[in-house]
């Protein structure tokens, strides 16, 4: 019997998971006595642009990677002009680096740190410092977004009793 | 057979007329000056004007003051460039020098010293030149004293029809940014799209490979501005070795370096030069001649320091 529901919750979560790229489809294919449970609100057409971990590592790969490091840890590809390497981001303190602070030093530059905020958008530099914060292990405060995930957790919430 | 109708006349005859007017303000500007590339710019341009055939020479990445193994004297090799320039026939009407004309330092004072030797020598050499800043000269002062001693970090001018277009894609960054881009827009709306357009500038305008540098952030938005002129060439330096690439309507020319080759690019390891060598001291190193024909056709020739046998000024 254990069994039994440990497959049930499985499948589940697997049309848990996937509920939130297809919707429409998964309500259909859901076994009938579940479908009117999971009533998935439309997903917008355009979400508004948020910040996002992943555009901040996007713009990294791009444009900042040749100076810091692939992995943020000072070991660039490109040696500086003057024969330096630009420092590591993943040891930034907390007490020193406040988020602020990195957005401001990626928008206005400081020495031979370009000045991005000549080129990329508030968001693009929102995005790049949420992933500088993230090579620091330190917590990011998650965005936001308009629709919410609907986490497996739920729906095996909802289906035990 | 042909005789041109009179609408066509008149156009001609309107355009030799701004041509002109334009070519005076430039000569006095560079007879009055002696500061080469004072932007020609006339507010009234709206053609060039008919195209007469000349000849100049992309010269980039000199280096100077570099002391260390990828080249012994970076003094000698630029002069021994400058000699076999000297000897070009036709003479080349200037160079375009497209960046890293010094070596970076960390001192404001050593800095502007080079940057003045470079002016010294450039001088000396009787022919004028136009140079763009490449990071080694700007990016640890954002070009404060490139201005200074060299002019301004982007302008413009006009050469017998043919309409130049020096930028700066590195004093704050590897991009051009929002400012120089309104002011490239300022300068190409009132141009006829028949102008032979130029643009020199340090780093690529595409890209060719970012982990290295070699790139512009903002480099689309300035092709989209240039995409309706029909003929448009991009000379450029940064990676030191020649490369050709076409995007949409441009066409990309990467020069000989003066001071040291690099490797092409495409593995994701650390950039490196390499020790000059004993037996081929002037390995991939050069300068390029351009012949600019009365259509605006461009001829593009490299020539390696190796190749040519003038016995000059390298002693
Ligand atoms: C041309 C090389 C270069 C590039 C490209 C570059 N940086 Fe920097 N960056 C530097 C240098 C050099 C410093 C140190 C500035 C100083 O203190 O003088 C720096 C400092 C920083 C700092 C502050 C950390 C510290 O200890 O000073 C942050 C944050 C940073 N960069 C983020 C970025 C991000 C994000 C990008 C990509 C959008 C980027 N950098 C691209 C050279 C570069």
């Amino acid at each position: 019997m254990a069994q039994h529901w440990a497959k049930f919750s499985l499948l589940v979560m697997c049309s848990g998971l996937s509920l939130v790229s297809y919707s429409g489809v998964v309500e259909a294919a859901l076994p009938p006595p579940f479908r009117h449970r999971i009533v998935p609100k439309p997903i917008p057409r355009q979400k508004p642009p948020v910040p996002s971990i992943a555009q901040g590592a996007a713009l990294f790969a791009g444009s900042c990677l040749s100076c810091h490091g692939p992995r943020g840890n000072g070991e660039g590809l490109w040696t500086l002009p003057t024969g330096a390497s630009a420092p590591r981001l993943d040891n930034l303190s907390t007490e020193y680096w406040p988020p602020n602070k990195i957005a401001q030093v990626i928008t206005k530059g400081d020495g031979m740190m370009p000045a991005w905020g000549d080129v990329m958008t508030p968001l693009q530099i929102q995005s790049l410092t949420l992933y500088v914060e993230s090579l620091n292990q330190r917590m990011a405060p998650v965005p936001k977004t308009e629709t919410p995930k609907l986490k497996p957790q739920t729906v095996l919430l909802h289906m035990s009793h | 057979m042909s005789q041109p109708t009179s609408s066509t006349t008149k156009e001609s005859a309107l355009t030799r007329r701004g041509f002109l007017a334009l070519s005076g303000a430039a000569f006095g500007m560079a007879a009055s000056g002696g500061v080469y590339h004072l932007a020609a710019y006339a507010q009234s341009l709206k053609t060039s004007g008919p195209i007469a055939p000349f000849r100049f020479v992309q010269l980039t990445d000199t280096h100077l003051g570099y002391v260390g193994d990828a080249n012994r004297s970076v003094m000698a090799t630029m002069n021994m460039a400058l000699g076999q320039i000297a000897l070009l026939t036709p003479q080349p009407d200037f160079l375009l020098i497209t960046g890293d004309l010094t070596q970076g330092t960390v001192s404001d004072y050593e800095r502007k010293r080079r940057l003045l030797l470079f002016k010294q020598v450039l001088d000396a050499s009787k022919i004028p030149y136009y140079t763009v800043p490449g990071e080694h000269d700007a990016l640890m002062d954002r070009g404060v004293l490139y201005q200074m001693v060299l002019g301004d970090l982007h302008y413009g001018f006009l050469h017998k029809g043919v309409q130049f277009l020096g930028l700066d894609n590195v004093s704050r960054g590897f991009f051009l940014g929002r400012e120089q881009l309104k002011w490239v827009k300022g300068q190409l709306d009132t141009m006829d799209p028949a102008t032979p357009l130029i643009l020199f500038c340090h780093a690529p305008l595409y890209n060719v490979f970012a982990p290295w540098n070699w790139y512009t952030f903002d480099g689309a938005a300035l092709r989209a501005l240039v995409a309706r002129f029909r003929q448009v060439t991009v000379f450029y330096g940064h990676v030191h070795q020649v490369i050709n690439h076409r995007t949409e309507n441009i066409a990309h020319w990467a020069g000989l370096p003066a001071a040291w080759p690099l490797p092409e690019p495409g593995e994701l390891v650390k950039l490196r030069r390499w020790p000059q060598g004993g037996t081929h001291p002037y390995l991939g190193l050069g300068y390029r001649v351009v012949d600019v024909s009365a259509s605006g056709n461009l001829q593009v020739t490299n020539l390696l320091l190796s190749e040519v046998k003038h016995g000059t000024a390298l002693g």
